[in-house]
C-alpha cells in the first residue's frame, strides 16, 4: 500500500465512525419508541393527558408547544437577521461592519443557559409588565392572546428568547449568502438607478430561496433547543393555542420526565416517541435547507 | 459647442492608484462616441464616473468636473442621474430570479416610466424590439434568462436599460465574447437608437468602431491620447498606441 492510500484509510475511519453513530442513534430511538406508537396509535399524538400512574401518555401539549415556540422564534429571528445582513453587508462602512459582525458572532458563543436565565428572569418580567398585559387587554379577541398572562414565563417568551438566541446563526447564514451574490447584480441595480431600498428589495428576492433555507435551518435548531425553553416557558403540560399561557416543549418535557420514566412502564417509549418526531422533523428541515442552498448557488452563479 | 457629457481635468484614484489622470471630453448629442484603449487603461472606470456608479467603491477619489446636460454630476441626485445616464456593464447580468419579461419590466415599474400593465407590456415589447430580441423571446417571456445565449442575455440587458428612456446610454464592451451574428444585431440597434439618445461605447474591436462610431477617444494609461471623428483618426492615427489598437496588436 502506498503512503497516500494509507492516509486515505486513516481519514476514512473517523468519517465512517460518525456516520455509524448517526445510524445507531436513529435505530436506537426508533426501536425504543416503537412500542408507544404500536400500543397507543394516534392517541399518542392527540391526547393531552400525561399521567404515569394511569398510564396515559399523550404528547399533544409538548408537540403544540414545540411547534408554537419554533414558529415564534422564526418570526423574531428572520427580520432581525435580514436587517443585520444589510447592515453588515452594505450599510455600515467596512471597519464598523467588521466590528459589528464580530459582536454578533460573539453573541453566538454565549451558552444557551445564559439566554435562558436572562429570558426567564429579566425579559419575561419586563414583557409581562408591558407587552403582555397590553396584548391581552386590546387583542384578546385573537385566540393567540385570549388568556390572561399570569406570569411572564410562557410560550411567547420562550419563542422570543429562542429567536434571539438564533440571531447569530441565522445572520451568519444570511451574511454568507449575501456575500455569495456576485456584486455585479447589486451594481447593475444601482446602475439602473434603483434606490437603495429598491436594490434591497431585489436582493431579498434574489435571496428568497436562501431565506427559506435559513428559516428551515433555524427552525430545525429551534425544534430541539432545550435549556432556553425549560427556563422560559413556565413548564405546564397544557395544550393551548394561547401564547400567553405557560406551556412545554418535547425536549423540555423529556428532560423533566427522564428520571421518573424508568419507574413507570410505558413512559420511556412515549418520551422517545416525542424525541423521534422532533428528530425526524429537524433532520428533514435541515436536509431540505441544505439542498435549497446548494441549488440556489447554482442559480446565482449560472 | 454643447456637450451632453463633458469632463474637465477628470482624475480618478482607486485605492491610491491613479486610474484616470486629466481626462477631458465633450460628447455630443445623438452621436456614438467610441472609447478604445488597451486593457486596464481606465475605460470602465471612465463610464462609472460619468453616472456616479464609482461611488459604490468607498476607496474611489474623484476630482475634476463632469457635467451632464449642463449640470455638474454632484448637483444631480445620484439615483436620478443613473436613470438618465444608464450604464450597461461589461458582463451581461440579467437578474437570475426574474423572468425575461420581468427583467425588462422591473426598472420601468420602479421608475414609474410606465404605470398600467398595458403600458409596461408595450414598453417591454418596444425595448425588446429595439434590440431585435422580441421575435426570439416572445414565446418564452416567462422563462428565466438562463435559457438565453450570452448574446441574447446582453441584448436583454440593453433592453432593460432602454425602458428607462435614458438620455445617455453607456455601453461597456457589449459585444465582448459574443458571436458575430449577435454583434451585428447590437450594432444595428445602436445605429437606430442614436436617433433618440447619445451613446458612449467602449469596445476592443476597431471594425466595430468604424462601423458604428462617430467620434473616437483613445485612452492609454488613464489619459486620452487621441480623439476625433472616427474617419479621420482611422486614416491618420497620430499616436503609435492608436495604430497598434487599430491593428489589434494591443
Ligand atoms: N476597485 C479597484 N481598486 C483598485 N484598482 C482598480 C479597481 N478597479 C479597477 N482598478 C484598476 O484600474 C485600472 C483601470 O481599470 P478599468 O476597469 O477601468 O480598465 P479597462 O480599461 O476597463 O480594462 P478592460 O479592458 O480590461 O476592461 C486597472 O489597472 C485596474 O487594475
Ligand atoms: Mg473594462
Amino acid at each position: 500500500m502506498r503512503k497516500g492510500d494509507r492516509a486515505f484509510y486513516l481519514l476514512l475511519v473517523p468519517s465512517l465512525f460518525s456516520s455509524a453513530i448517526l445510524m445507531l442513534i436513529l435505530i436506537h430511538v426508533t426501536t425504543v419508541s416503537l412500542p408507544a406508537f404500536v400500543d397507543r396509535g394516534l392517541s399518542l399524538l392527540t391526547s393531552v393527558m400525561w399521567s404515569p400512574p394511569t398510564q396515559d401518555y399523550g404528547l399533544l401539549p409538548a408537540l403544540v408547544g414545540t411547534i408554537l415556540t419554533s414558529l415564534i422564534s422564526i418570526v423574531v429571528v428572520t427580520p432581525i437577521s435580514l436587517s443585520i445582513m444589510f447592515l453588515v453587508g452594505d450599510l455600515l462602512p467596512r471597519g464598523l461592519s467588521r466590528v459589528f459582525h464580530r459582536l454578533v458572532e460573539v453573541m453566538g458563543a454565549l451558552p444557551t443557559v445564559i439566554y435562558g436565565l436572562w429570558g426567564g428572569f429579566t425579559l419575561s418580567r419586563f414583557l409581562h409588565g408591558t407587552v403582555y398585559t397590553w396584548l391581552h387587554d386590546y387583542l384578546s379577541y385573537i385566540p393567540l392572546f385570549s388568556c390572561r398572562p399570569l406570569s411572564g414565563q410562557n410560550i411567547l417568551t420562550a419563542g422570543v428568547v429562542l429567536g434571539i438566541s438564533m440571531i447569530p446563526y441565522a445572520s451568519s447564514l444570511l451574511i454568507e449568502g449575501y456575500r455569495a451574490i456576485p456584486s455585479r447584480y447589486i451594481e447593475t441595480a444601482y446602475s439602473l438607478g434603483f434606490y437603495r431600498f429598491e436594490t434591497y428589495g431585489l436582493v431579498t428576492s434574489i435571496m428568497k430561496p436562501l431565506l427559506i433555507a435559513s428559516i428551515m435551518l433555524s427552525m430545525s435548531r429551534a425544534l430541539g433547543e432545550t435549556t432556553i425553553v425549560a427556563l422560559t416557558i413556565g413548564n405546564a403540560y397544557v395544550a393551548s393555542p394561547c401564547l400567553l399561557s405557560p406551556g412545554i416543549t418535547v425536549s423540555a418535557w423529556i428532560v423533566s420526565q427522564f428520571e421518573s420514566a424508568f419507574i413507570y412502564p410505558g413512559a420511556l417509549p412515549a418520551l422517545y416517541a416525542g424525541a423521534l418526531l422532533v428528530m425526524v422533523l429537524s433532520l428533514l428541515l435541515s436536509f431540505l435547507g441544505i439542498m435549497l442552498i446548494s441549488k440556489w448557488r447554482g442559480v446565482i452563479y449560472g | 459647442m454643447s456637450c451632453v457629457v463633458e469632463a474637465r481635468d477628470l482624475v480618478v484614484r482607486l485605492g491610491g492608484r491613479t486610474v484616470l489622470s486629466g481626462v477631458n471630453l465633450c460628447i455630443k448629442h445623438n452621436s456614438i462616441s467610441v472609447i478604445m484603449g488597451p486593457s486596464g487603461s481606465g475605460k470602465s472606470t471612465l463610464l462609472r464616473v460619468i453616472n456616479r456608479l464609482i461611488e459604490l467603491n468607498p476607496e474611489a477619489e474623484v476630482s475634476g468636473r463632469v457635467v451632464i446636460m449642463g449640470k455638474d454630476i454632484y448637483e444631480w441626485d445620484p439615483y436620478e442621474l443613473r436613470r438618465y445616464v444608464v450604464l450597461v456593464q461589461q458582463e451581461p447580468t440579467p437578474f437570475p430570479n426574474l423572468s425575461i419579461f420581468d427583467n425588462v419590466a422591473l426598472p420601468a415599474k420602479l421608475n414609474g416610466v410606465a404605470r398600467s400593465r398595458e403600458e409596461v407590456e408595450k414598453l417591454v415589447r418596444w425595448a425588446l424590439e429595439k434590440v431585435m430580441l422580441w421575435d426570439e423571446v416572445k414565446d418564452r417571456l416567462r422563462k428565466p434568462p438562463t435559457v438565453l445565449s450570452g448574446g441574447q442575455r446582453q441584448r436583454l440587458c440593453i433592453a432593460r436599460a432602454l425602458v428607462l428612456r435614458p438620455e445617455v446610454l453607456l455601453l461597456d464592451e457589449p459585444t465582448a465574447n459574443i458571436d458575430p451574428a449577435n454583434t451585428l444585431k447590437i450594432e444595428e440597434s445602436l445605429k437606430e437608437l442614436k436617433e433618440d439618445m447619445t451613446i458612449v461605447l467602449v469596445t476592443h474591436m476597431p471594425h466595430q468602431a468604424a462601423r458604428v462610431g462617430d467620434f473616437i477617444y483613445v485612452l492609454y494609461n488613464g489619459k486620452i491620447i487621441e480623439e476625433g471623428p472616427v474617419g479621420e483618426v482611422f486614416l491618420h492615427p497620430r499616436h503609435e498606441v492608436t495604430t497598434k489598437l487599430l491593428e489589434r496588436v494591443l
